[in-house]
């Protein structure tokens, strides 16, 4: 405050202590940057310091510090009981910091550069981000593969889901598990009764089946206002032409034939499923509309009786059957995966099999014992105790004991305080064939079946375990250009002719580069 | 007040208010829609069904009422400390005898054209030991070059004879400064004030940045937060059976409760605002 006593003076004196400070953090930070990025060589994990950190394990918590996403709404104070449970249960103490999801990548990316970085860190988002590939390429983060046929719940999991993460033959993270294939059209199952038919088993059925929604006022109110299938812009919210596709027979976006890499969009069948969609917009059974529709818009179609037929994931049928019934308290609502093409084919679209990674870095995890320590308490988060806990909350609280048979209480306590903070960031293995039976909605046990059934015909993209440069840079860009080539052709702005010029316009700009990537990555056997 | 009442002037008058009266229906009814939206209960332009629940949706995080005072006081003590560093500074740089002023102010300008980035930032928070402290949202944007130079500028054309003849009658230079620059200025602090405390109550990404406890959020955060929920992004489509979705209505409603706080503040800074902004445009 002093300084402005001589005029100017005093300032200008500010300005060069704000500048001198700025030049000594610089100078700081260069220190402990330069010292992370260049990743410590494994030069500590020698037998000794294996040894000494057993002793430590048994009696005193071990200390986990984490930085994860976070998708809830309340982030819960660290006292909190699930979380005591979890820390005496697997003998540690969590420090966990949370970044809202949609920002998470991006503060990731800093953190990462820094260097700053906890003992357990979450990616999220899309899985090979430049970025990340950098951060493996320079060892920032341990390698868990010859680890993990010491844990009985992590070895347990899914061999393709662990290929799906894998760089270059390595695995530098957990993967939180989800369904491969849990995509499903759910639908209004009292619409489908009035008109006395039948769930649909193939794609012609279905076809039949919004036909109905459109035109046999299956809502019986007299009025000609239902329509089909809410679906948003395509590749956005909505079903992609590549559901129809696949169905169809086309490849879940890729496909090696010889050795070569062909993009779904050059096969025959991909062009049939988008005609397939182009049909159902020509006659009405979506919204014409449909281009600009935006999730919450789409949503509410389906909630407010407008359409029989949304498209979205297995788990969140319930809460659609609880939005349709808050204003028809009769609606049914129940769902199906699977649809047969015309050679009797059941196919569907797999995804990644988990919803990001959860990675080590080496410069705060030093040692392999104490990498061994974090792997082990992963893997009692699968044991059937904090099964229990993760997927019914505490007794009491939020689920009660009816015949041995949990029940859940209070839902929205469960979510807010078990499920964001702690099951969804952190299990690593589903827990549902691990956790004790409940009583639960129907749609809740329909889920787990469908998903199980659906791993029979799961196509799988051959291209997640791999990579292609031009890809990681310009991928967004690319697959703009055949998204809206899909969306016009669908609404009939362009002819099949123009279409496939764009979609050689896509090979042109980069498409034919990303598949020769690919193809050169396969080879060197990185599967 | 004298004025000809002719029917031509009345006609341009009604011309006049007419256009103006458009322009303010342009600026005011999104807002409208906005506010009547987040009561809404269904996805329509114009609701049919009223409910609360929306806002009953965002109050329901216990950490609402926290985050909002985080904000309260951040926006309240960085705009106080933000234009004291700015008022100390343009007033030195704005005397023409101090030495190496055109370096500094050359200097201003270049953090004005060029700046370090995220990462360089974030490590210079970090080394000087801000992180996961409120201090991280109000020193490293502490001051804004260009208000700086603005305000520079500002106290320049404070006549040098005010100075003189306060320095005749006794008065040291921190007096000149307090009682006769500052009350001068007030129009001018009140402006960059305003815009300081916008720039405040709006942070939301250095937050994310900075403040890894969240107990510290800014409401920004919180209800960027509450949003996502809302209309199920990430994790959050695994949402349980009781878990009940408003998503254009919260997002209404948060576009409500994080912009009328702020909106506030302008009314009582309006007499001063108009006169800040246009006295530059009045110096001879």
């Amino acid at each position: 405050m002093a300084g402005a006593k001589r005029r100017g003076k005093g300032s200008a004196s500010a300005v060069a202590l704000l500048l001198a400070m700025s030049v000594a953090a610089a100078g700081c930070s260069k220190g402990d940057g330069g010292s992370a990025s260049s990743s410590e060589p494994n030069a500590s994990q020698g037998p000794s310091a294996a040894a000494s950190g057993n002793p430590a394990e048994k009696n005193e918590p071990f200390k986990i510090t984490m930085s994860m996403n976070f998708d809830g709404k309340d982030i819960p104070n660290p006292n909190n009981p699930v979380q005591q449970a979890i820390e005496t249960y697997t003998n540690t103490k969590l420090d966990i910091r949370y970044t809202p999801g949609a920002q998470y990548q991006e503060k990731l990316s800093v953190l990462i550069a820094s260097g700053d970085l906890p003992m357990v860190v979450a990616s999220y988002g899309a899985p090979k981000q430049s970025y990340l590939l950098t951060a493996f390429e320079n060892g920032v983060f341990w390698d868990i593969a010859p680890y993990l046929k010491e844990y009985p719940n992590l070895s347990k999991l899914n061999q393709a889901i662990y290929d799906n993460i894998a760089y270059k033959g390595k695995i530098y993270g957990l993967p939180r598990e989800r369904p491969l294939a849990r995509n499903a059209f759910i639908y209004r199952a009292d619409w489908l009764e009035n008109l006395g038919m039948q769930e649909p088993k193939t794609l012609e059925e279905f076809y039949n089946m919004l036909k109905a929604f459109k035109e046999k006022d299956p809502d019986k109110n007299g009025k000609n206002d239902t329509y089909g299938l809410s679906t948003g812009n395509v590749g956005g919210s909505g079903p992609e032409p590549s559901a129809y596709g696949v169905v169809l027979g086309a490849p879940n976006v890729w496909e090696v034939r010889n050795g070569e890499f062909i993009r779904d969009v050059f096969t025959p069948e991909y062009l049939e499923g988008l005609k397939f969609q182009k049909r159902l917009f020509e006659e009405g059974l979506i919204h014409p509309d449909f281009a600009m529709m935006d999730r919450p818009k789409m949503e509410g179609e389906f909630e407010n009786g407008k359409a029989g037929v949304i498209y979205n994931t297995t788990n969140v049928a319930v809460s659609y059957e609880a939005r349709v019934k808050a204003h028809f308290p009769d609606a049914k609502i129940s769902f199906f995966s699977l649809l047969a093409n015309d050679k009797g084919e059941k196919r569907i679209a797999g995804a990644m099999g988990s919803n990001g990674i959860l990675m080590f870095p080496k410069s705060s995890v030093k040692t392999e014992a104490e990498l061994k320590r974090i792997l082990k308490f992963f893997d009692q988060l699968a044991d059937k105790e904090m099964a229990d806990l993760l997927e019914w909350g505490i007794v009491g609280k939020h689920s009660q004991r009816k015949d041995g048979k949990y029940e859940m209480i209070n839902q929205e306590a469960f979510d807010n305080e078990v499920a964001f903070p702690y099951k969804w960031p952190l299990r690593v293995v589903a827990l549902d064939a691990i956790k004790s039976p409940g009583i639960v909605n129907p749609l809740v046990e329909k889920e787990i079946q469908v998903t199980e059934e659906n791993k029979k015909y799961v196509v799988n993209n051959p291209t997640n375990a791999i990579l292609s440069a031009t890809f990681t840079e310009r991928g967004v860009e690319l697959e703009q250009i055949i998204k809206d080539a899909n969306t016009k052709f669908i609404m009939g702005v362009i002819d099949e002719a123009k279409w496939k010029s764009e979609m050689e316009r896509w090979k042109s700009s980069g498409g034919d580069k990303i598949a020769k990537e690919y193809a050169e990555d396969w080879a060197k056997g990185n599967k | 007040m004298t004025y000809d009442r002719t029917l031509t002037n009345r006609l341009i008058d009604m011309v006049i208010y007419g256009i103006l009266g458009v322009i303010s229906a342009c600026a005011l009814l999104p807002f409208l829609y906005v506010f009547i939206n987040s009561f809404s209960a269904t996805e329509e332009p114009f609701p049919s069904e009223w409910t609360l629940s929306a806002y009953r949706y965002i109050f329901s995080t216990d950490k609402f009422l926290r985050s909002l005072a985080v904000s309260v006081y951040i926006t309240l003590l960085g705009t106080a400390l933000s234009l004291t560093a700015t008022a100390f500074m343009a007033y030195g740089l704005s005397a023409r005898s101090v030495p190496g002023r055109k370096w500094v102010l050359l200097m201003v300008l270049f953090t004005i054209l060029f700046s370090g980035g995220m990462i360089p930032t974030y490590f210079v928070v970090r080394a000087v030991g801000l992180i996961d402290t409120l201090w991280a949202l109000m020193i490293p944007g502490l001051m804004s070059g260009f208000y700086l130079l603005v305000m520079k500028d500002f106290f320049q054309s404070v006549p040098d004879e005010l100075k003189e003849a306060a320095q005749i009658d006794g008065c040291h230079e921190v007096g000149i400064f307090f009682r006769i620059i500052i009350p001068l200025s007030l129009p001018a602090l009140a402006a960059f004030g305003l815009f300081y405390a916008v720039g405040l109550w709006n942070q939301y990404f250095s937050a994310i940045l900075y403040i890894n406890d969240s107990t510290k959020w800014p409401v920004q955060v919180l209800l960027q937060q509450v949003i996502m929920q809302a209309s199920g992004i990430g994790d959050s489509t695994q949402m349980g059976e009781n878990m009940s979705f408003y998503g254009q209505s919260v997002r209404m409603a948060v576009i409500i409760v994080t912009t009328v706080p702020i909106l506030l503040v302008y009314p009582f800074l309006q007499k001063h605002f108009a006169k800040g902004v246009l006295l530059g445009s009045v110096k001879g």
